[in-house]
């Protein structure tokens, strides 16, 4: 998302709510619990927060909140029965924490259409909220990752198994791709005969970092622009339901091997530890961080909270010169 | 050609300490089986880099290496700017020099910064598979096998001795499996482990697959 016509000045809020997007390829690495520990975390620091169930077809995030139903859900402003966005995000039990929910979603929420999609990414930027949670869903599909992208900070689930390291890259592989697509149309001309050719002459299209770097010596100018889009992406990784010391060597090397194959700068946010109190406050149906906010894991998700804030004061300050 | 710099994920004014914490993470990245490689590169790619980063390394922590390859990149590290030759050494022999100290301490003090300067300038040889294959298959970790990949490492016992601080007869003793010379087993484990951790392997599969521990 640009930084666009609102021009901050330093110190001033921002006049629309940043947007973290949680995502990660697979299922069951944390996202719902993630976001919602999140959401809590920024309301409990006295900021405005709604949390946007966007795992659409499997929503559930209302349930790691502890809330059963809702009276509106997301299915109700993207079929146009209310009108505006804010109506929908319904107070929960925490303050300052709004949610928009999607219990009771209509049963072909996870097939939106494109001009849904686009009105949803138009107007969640017109949230009355300080920030924005967006708690994604498994896969890969167009809907997923244009959410990701659109985010102002893109966060990425990944836990020390290979099946989630794998859908993990695949993710950001996706993401970066994806990303791509906003390049001007001559570049994207370039773009597709280098691949084409680069898909006959090695047999695979190889890695991001190596693509680019490729562009680099055919058309300087085309290889700027992917860098600058790529480099604008501001991804993060958390490492989740570590239990050995060693796991937590995951994200760390994670990085490296990001920064080799995508020629790209992806951070590493932090980790978790597994922790089967998520599981009893699951089942009392209570928000993990109100109901053990002393907890280990509550207080990495702060220090993780508070990291990113810290990040987006700098980047108002400065107001994104991106390098 | 990746750069070297980028490779190991450090900017050209990092300082010694750097390239080596940054080489020790990227072997631990790149080492076969690597959760963090996972699906993206082959066991023949994962080979590739890890000789990448050894060769890295032998530049990068050799400081007439690392100037010429400076030279070549057109990098113009920040030290060689101003003091040439000796910042290098300056920076480590710092303390030991700024303040005044006693003669008899100056020495010693000096003679460790040696150790430091000596301890990282290792000799590894050369890539050996075979080597390689047999340390990340190894359950059992007798001494031979220890003084075989310190050896490999290019590491001298005197160096493992001044950097953990362990005696250097009880590192013979650990590398002969000398019962008798050996320490109590609860200062073994722990000893086991660091001199483990030297050689860049696993300190705990080290504990677990070193013999005499494992008689009841």
């Amino acid at each position: 998302m640009t930084e666009g016509n609102t021009v901050m000045q330093p110190g001033a809020e921002p006049a629309r709510p940043r947007i973290w997007a949680v995502g990660g390829g697979k299922g069951g690495v944390g996202k719902s619990f993630i976001s919602a520990s999140m959401g809590v975390a920024l309301a409990k620091a006295g900021k405005r927060v709604v949390l946007v169930d966007l795992d659409l077809g499997g929503a559930n995030l209302h349930t790691s909140l502890g809330i059963r139903g809702s009276r509106f859900s997301l299915s109700d402003y993207l079929s146009g029965k209310v009108a505006d966005i804010n109506m929908v995000a319904e107070q929960t039990d925490t303050e300052h924490l709004r949610l928009i929910s999607g219990a009771g979603d209509s049963l072909s929420i996870a097939n939106i259409q494109f001009f849904q999609k686009a009105k949803l990414l138009r107007n969640l930027p017109k949230l009355d909220a300080d920030y924005v949670i967006l708690d994604l869903g498994a896969g890969t599909s167009f809907n997923t990752l244009d959410f990701f992208i659109e985010a102002d900070h893109g966060l990425v689930s990944v836990t020390p198994d290979p099946g989630s390291v794998e859908n993990t890259y695949r993710f950001l592989k996706c993401v970066l791709i994806r990303r791509l697509r906003d390049v001007p149309k001559q570049a994207r001309e370039s773009i597709q005969k280098v691949m084409s050719r680069r898909r006959e002459a090695v047999g695979t299209v190889g890695s991001l970092a190596d693509f680019v770097e490729e562009m680099a010596r055919l058309k300087p100018g085309v290889a700027g622009t992917l860098r600058r889009e790529l480099d604008a992406m501001k991804l993060h990784i958390i490492v989740n339901q570590v239990m050995e010391p060693s796991d937590t060597e995951l994200g760390p090397s994670m990085q490296m091997v990001c920064s080799r194959y995508f020629g790209t700068h992806i951070s590493y946010l932090g980790f978790l530890h597994h922790d089967k109190m998520v599981l009893k406050a699951l089942q009392q149906r209570r928000p993990f961080l109100s109901t053990f906010p002393q907890s280990r894991l509550a207080i990495h998700i702060d220090t993780m909270v508070a990291s990113l804030m810290a990040q987006e004061d700098v980047e108002s300050i400065t107001t994104g010169d991106g390098t | 050609m990746t750069d070297y710099y980028s490779l190991l994920r450090i900017t050209p004014q990092a300082s010694k300490l750097d390239v080596i914490n940054a080489y020790r993470h990227a072997k631990l990245t790149y080492r076969k089986d690597s959760l963090a490689v996972y699906s993206l590169y082959t066991e023949d790619e994962l080979a590739l880099i890890r000789q990448e980063v050894d060769k890295a390394y032998a530049v990068l922590s050799d400081r007439e290496k690392r100037r010429a390859y400076d030279a070549e990149l057109g990098y113009a590290p920040a030290a060689n700017a101003a003091g040439g030759a000796d910042d290098w050494d300056m920076q480590e022999g710092d303390e030991s020099e700024g303040e005044g100290l006693p003669a008899a301490g100056d020495s010693l003090l000096r003679q460790e910064a040696d150790n430091v300067v000596h301890l990282h300038r290792r000799e590894p040889r050369d890539y050996d598979p075979d080597l390689e294959r047999r340390i990340q298959a190894a359950e059992e970790f007798p001494g031979a096998l220890l003084r075989e990949v310190r050896e490999y490492r290019g590491v001298s016992l005197r160096d493992v001795a001044d950097h953990t601080r362990i005696s250097i007869s009880y590192l013979r003793a650990i590398e002969a499996e000398d019962i008798a010379v050996l320490p109590a087993r609860a200062y073994l484990k722990g000893y086991v482990g660091q001199y483990a951790a030297e050689i860049d392997l696993e300190p705990h599969r080290v504990v677990h697959g070193y013999p005499p521990l494992n008689v009841d």
